[in-house]
């Protein structure tokens, strides 16, 4: 990628990270169901920034419908023209499935952490450049700011990370319990 | 603690059992290009287990905005693998009690490579992308005196380039689009070294697809044939000015 791009998409990032952000019409949770019957729920909408629609900004956050109080998954998404799909920003995961290695390039302290709760801090990444924020090479993470119990500490949490006081007004996902 | 007691706590790290509901997710070595570890879930069956990623690989391209991709390149990749794809999951049916480590890690590795392909999918795409940024910017910046994929005769033969500047004496300048790729520098620098050869040679310029994603050792021998290495994101006006 050329230096200069890259450089100017790193810059809209650090932007989109501070700007106050709000859902730019109401948001729900959908239900998509694969061919064994499994069903993922989605929660997705386009973000203002500082109280204008622009940015390529959207919010995304998924749990398995058969999970109850974990395995949920958020992050903010960032389109660009020039930019194949989209960059992933800030995801924060909570009770996840599935662990995350820090590569040996981290900094101290971080350097080939296993994680649970995580969620990926922006000045973490960006002196490594865009390849962390599209996912083509393993991003830094860190443990949770403060532990959380309940999907409203999830919301809470990551209302103040994405600065997305919205947040805290959504549903809880329409989980179903699964019996045994 | 002992070397081995040491050595079995961290295999029992990189690989275990949870269960949840009637199904068990099993967390192996593997992981994605992201750095999530791979999961692969069992469900018995009537007629043995149901091994699969869970739609995890697609769900990871989901997050960077390439499920449509992913599904293209899938099929391929579980066709390799010797496993099944159904648009959203990599699986096995029919595993019985003793295939089930094998199982567990065909779905693994299929599932992270999936991942890896899309991404080599995308930066390819990026490529193509590159070359319609490099005609448009030739275009903008010498009009109709630009012509595309045009021959070019050298000292020893003809070659096709890129992009060929003419002007009232035949050939100005000659643009050569390179992939950040071994085997496009090679050819670009043998194609540029024929013409550069001449006695009333042309300008010779040579437009990086990707200048970042191109080695450094490489652009320096470019460079060196080259009259000016370029990165085909610059301005028009750069583009006359590299001429």
């Amino acid at each position: 990628m050329d230096p200069e791009f890259e450089a100017q998409i790193i810059a809209h990032l650090r932007v989109v990270c501070a700007a106050s952000k709000a859902f730019d019409s109401p948001v729900r949770w959908i239900a998509v169901k694969d061919s064994r019957g499994n069903e993922r729920l989605y929660l997705r909408g386009a973000l203002r920034l500082d109280g204008q629609l622009g940015g390529g900004v959207s919010i995304f956050i998924s749990t398995p419908r058969l999970e109850w109080e974990s395995d949920v998954y958020g992050q903010l998404e960032v389109r660009r023209p020039g930019i194949r799909g989209h960059l992933r920003l800030l995801p924060i995961e909570w009770r996840p499935r599935r662990r995350h290695n820090n590569p040996a390039s981290a900094p101290m302290g971080l350097r080939l952490l296993t994680l649970g709760d995580r969620w990926h801090d922006f000045e973490d990444n960006a002196p490594f450049g865009i390849n962390g924020f599209n996912q083509t090479q393993t991003a830094i993470a860190r443990e949770l700011p403060r532990a959380i119990s309940s999907f409203s500490d999830y919301l809470n949490l990551a209302s103040e990370i994405w600065k997305l006081p919205d947040l805290r007004t959504i549903e809880q996902p329409p989980w179903s319990k699964t019996l045994f | 603690m002992n070397l081995k007691q040491i050595a079995d706590e961290v295999a029992r790290s990189l690989s275990f059992a949870e269960i949840s509901g009637q199904s068990a997710f099993i967390t192996t070595p593997v992981t994605y290009a992201n750095g999530t570890a791979v999961v692969v879930r069992l469900d018995p069956d009537a007629d043995g287990y149901f091994v699969s990623d869970d739609g995890y690989g697609a769900f990871t391209a989901e997050t960077m905005g390439a499920l449509h991709t992913f599904v293209k390149v899938a099929a391929g990749v579980a066709k390799r693998g010797g496993v099944d794809f159904d648009q959203r999951s990599f699986f096995i049916v029919r595993v019985d009690r003793d295939q089930l480590p094998a199982a567990v890690a065909a779905i693994a590795n299929v599932s992270a490579a999936a991942v890896e392909r899309t991404i080599y999918a995308l930066e390819n795409m990026k490529v193509k992308r590159s070359k319609v940024l490099f005609q448009s910017r030739l275009e903008e910046a010498f009009g109709n005196r630009a012509k595309f994929d045009a021959p070019v005769q050298g000292v020893t033969r003809e070659w096709d380039f890129a992009g060929v500047i003419l002007d009232g004496n035949g050939v100005a300048a000659v643009f050569e689009f390179v992939a950040p790729a071994f085997t496009a520098v090679a050819a670009a620098n043998m194609k540029i070294g024929d013409v550069r050869g001449l006695t009333d040679a042309p300008h010779a310029v040579a437009a990086l697809a990707d200048y970042d994603k191109t080695e450094p050792s490489l652009r320096a021998i470019l460079s060196n044939t080259a009259d000016k290495v370029i990165s085909v994101g610059i301005a028009a006006a750069d583009y006359r000015l590299a001429a």
